[in-house]
């Protein structure tokens, strides 16, 4: 629970005074060379010879995967609403159902006549978040999670380091360090962030509303406690650890989600996102989001099924 | 006996102190309980949700921020510029500024997740201030805070040593504690002090209700708070919430201690000529804002405004604007203009208490419907929220009444010499 102790315990005295008078030096002579915070710290790093845990995380999430900028795409026209991706990253990540019925993902029933730009904050206005009926005639599906910008407004505000932007393009949030004091929800444009208002119940195992399997706790994803901020990882301990998608794209029926590294021509997402046209939501803000939408134009038919 | 009646509060204490002060050290451990429930249940126990993320608290922390302007801004401006007539009243503001920063900060802690990790904030204040508008916060709050600590402090000196020539037992005692290595000509050299401190508090004041803007004005996405306008919005506010907070608890003290020859009609009709101009530039903010806006304002920005013009937020936002803008404003230019020999300083009391309250109200109108985005959700506050909201209000009125009571919160010194 208080996991700074241990992280400031783990620093000896020395280095940590050490640190303290190269910050001072760094801090003037490192914004001579234009270097922003995170490269001034690991140049103090080098200089002392610590290992840099002031900047890794302290949650284990593995490492970032070199060179790789990771993005998610979405097909609107596919989509069909079912929300199987929102129930399995619900099991896969531990999110739980109660007190607060909390979704990383959201999906929105939005009308034929809104259109993608009109979307300009979450959760839009004129849509329906609580159908019960899906796909129907005349409305389209929006869903969105973290959008993982390149330049997040989150990250910048963050007084504790608690929410970070990684090498690898994911926005990632360190549990121990959230004080809660939601600076981060006010910032993002997306609403894509989550509190929990209470300690969250979490049974051993639960069963999946999608095809009733029982499905134990994630061991590999850090449990949250109440008072502390979390979000969508893009499933950071699977796809830093081999596994090429989350869970959401894996389960999608109709293939309306595709993801990968926008950095390697071979994924389907470079793919997309050059041969297609695609269009972000609230490009205007200069956060660059990660989360393209696209369409080649609707795939199911009236009574649901696929063309 | 003139010597008495300006240390009265010091010297006399009358039957209904210690009443008072339970009344609100009561309300202050209820204040408590309902802080250690949220840290029991959560912070859900709040009003709030994951749309309304900031409620009530954030509100009294901007609101008692700005009231702390006043105090040391308009003080550090009478000592630059040399008011002698408003000399006596300053260290009301003082007090009022040490205070409400208290409050306001307690404010901020109350609201977090986890109030036990704010430490975390100074571990990693290096990396962070360069972006976080949190960090700054805190900067801005604790320098402002050591500032106009440091300035009381100084003003206090030759005060206290002169009241420890009055007062016997633990006050005697007390006071020289207080004023270690003092000198019988160090007068002249404080006052050199308290200038350089005051000519750095107004740039710092700025500063202050700028970055305190920030929280708000620099969310990209969020209706009506982004913009540049937010930082002389809040001074203006600050500026005009402060006065009139100042002006309540100096006619306070002067009903109770009889301070009619030192707190001077003529002060207050100065006072509230200048809450009327500033009411006026207020009021001309809001206008722009709301005119822009309506004209030709994005979609989230109109929809805001209309539904808090004349939607669900108009039952509180036009009483706001009429009782405690526009009527306190014509009557402040009407006995300041008009009829310059008749002041009624209890109606002045009044009309800034109306005042004060507007601004709390103002504040909530920024944040809240912002957030609501007008319409989807109503958001009301919980008990536990009343509930601490009162307590830190009467932890405000429990520190002025406290430092009344010990330190000499007329400026003898300055009499002396004016």
């Amino acid at each position: 629970m208080f996991g700074g102790v241990e992280k400031i315990n783990s620093i000896d005295r020395r280095s940590f005074i050490k640190y303290l008078a190269s910050i001072g030096i760094f801090a003037f002579t490192g914004k001579l060379f234009g270097s922003n915070s995170v490269e001034m710290l690991e140049k103090i790093d080098q200089v002392i010879g610590h290992e840099g845990s002031f900047i890794q995380p302290f949650f284990p999430y593995p490492p970032p995967v070199e060179g790789a900028d990771f993005a998610m795409a979405i097909d609107i026209g596919a989509c069909i609403g079912c929300r199987r991706c929102l129930h399995a990253c619900k099991l896969e990540n531990n999110i739980p159902d109660e007190p607060d019925d909390m979704q990383w993902i959201n999906l929105y029933e939005m009308q034929d006549t809104q259109s993608v730009s009109d979307v300009e904050m979450l959760p839009p206005p004129g849509s329906n978040e609580l159908y019960t009926e899906s796909p129907k005639e005349g409305f389209w599906y929006l869903s969105f999670n973290c959008f993982h910008c390149e330049d997040p407004p989150c990250t910048k505000v963050c007084p504790t380091e608690a929410t970070y932007k990684d090498k690898d393009g994911l926005v990632l949030v360190d549990y121990d360090r959230c004080i809660g004091c939601r600076a981060c929800m006010g910032a993002c444009p997306y609403s894509a962030r989550h509190f929990n208002w209470f300690q969250p119940e979490l049974p051993p195992e639960r069963i999946s509303p999608i095809d009733g399997t029982i499905i134990p706790i994630n061991p590999k994803v850090q449990r949250r406690y109440k008072g502390v901020v979390e979000k969508c990882t893009f499933c950071v301990h699977r796809i830093r650890a081999g596994n090429p998608v989350p869970r959401c794209v894996e389960v999608c029926p109709t293939r309306a989600r595709h993801f990968g590294d926008l950095n390697d021509p071979s994924t389907e997402v470079y793919k997309i996102v050059h041969d297609l046209r695609t269009i972000r939501i609230r490009q205007d803000l200069n956060t660059g989001p990660h989360l393209f939408y696209f369409t080649r134009g609707k795939k199911w038919l009236k009574d649901g099924k696929m063309v | 006996m003139e010597e008495d009646k300006r240390l009265r509060p010091l010297v006399y204490t009358s039957k209904s102190f210690y009443p008072f002060i339970g009344a609100l050290s009561v309300l202050v451990l209820l204040a408590l309980y309902a802080f250690w429930v949220t840290l029991d249940v959560g912070p859900g126990v709040t009003g709030l949700d994951n749309l309304t993320i900031w409620g009530v608290y954030i509100v009294s922390f901007i609101f008692y921020a700005g009231i702390s302007l006043a105090g040391i801004a308009i003080s550090a401006a009478v000592h630059v510029v040399g008011l002698k007539e408003y000399t006596p009243i300053v260290r009301i503001f003082e007090v009022l500024t040490f205070a409400s920063l208290i409050v306001g900060t307690l404010n901020i802690v109350v609201d977090l997740g986890g109030p036990y990790r704010v430490f975390l904030i100074i571990i990693h204040f290096f990396p962070r201030v360069e972006t976080s508008t949190m960090t700054w916060d805190i900067t801005a709050v604790a320098a402002y805070f050591i500032l106009s600590l440091t300035f009381l402090y100084f003003s206090l000196r030759e005060d206290l040593k002169l009241c420890q020539r009055h007062c016997s037992g633990w006050r005697a005692i007390l006071y020289s504690l207080l004023t270690p290595l003092y000198h019988e000509d160090e007068g002249p050299i404080i006052r050199r002090v308290l200038y350089v401190l005051a000519a750095m508090l107004l740039p710092i004041m700025v500063m202050f209700h700028t970055i305190v803007s920030w929280i708000l004005g620099l969310n990209p996405s969020r209706p009506l708070w982004y913009g540049s306008v937010m930082g002389p919005y809040f001074i203006s506010a600050a500026i005009t919430s402060g006065i009139a907070a100042v002006i309540l608890i100096s006619v306070f003290c002067r009903e109770l201690f009889h301070w009619e020859e030192y707190f001077t009609n003529h002060m207050y009709q100065g006072l509230g000529n200048f809450l009327a101009i500033n009411i006026l530039i207020y009021l001309y903010f809001m206008l722009c804002d709301a005119f822009t806006v309506l004209y030709a304002g994005p979609t989230l920005d109109h929809m805001v405004t209309v539904e808090m013009l004349f939607g669900s937020f108009a039952v509180i936002y036009w009483p706001m604007v009429i009782f405690g803008m526009v009527i306190p404003f014509l009557y402040f230019i009407y006995q300041g203009f008009v009829k310059p020999e008749h002041v009624n300083v209890r109606m002045i009391a009044l009309l800034s208490f109306l005042v004060v309250a507007a601004f709390w109200v103002k504040r909530y109108l920024i944040v809240v419907p912002t957030l609501t985005l007008g319409v989807i959700k109503i958001y009301s506050p919980s008990w536990i929220e009343v509930t601490i909201s009162i307590g830190l209000l009467a932890l405000l009125i429990l520190i002025i009444t406290l430092l009344i009571k010990i330190f000499p919160i007329l400026d003898l010194g300055g009499l002396e010499n004016a």
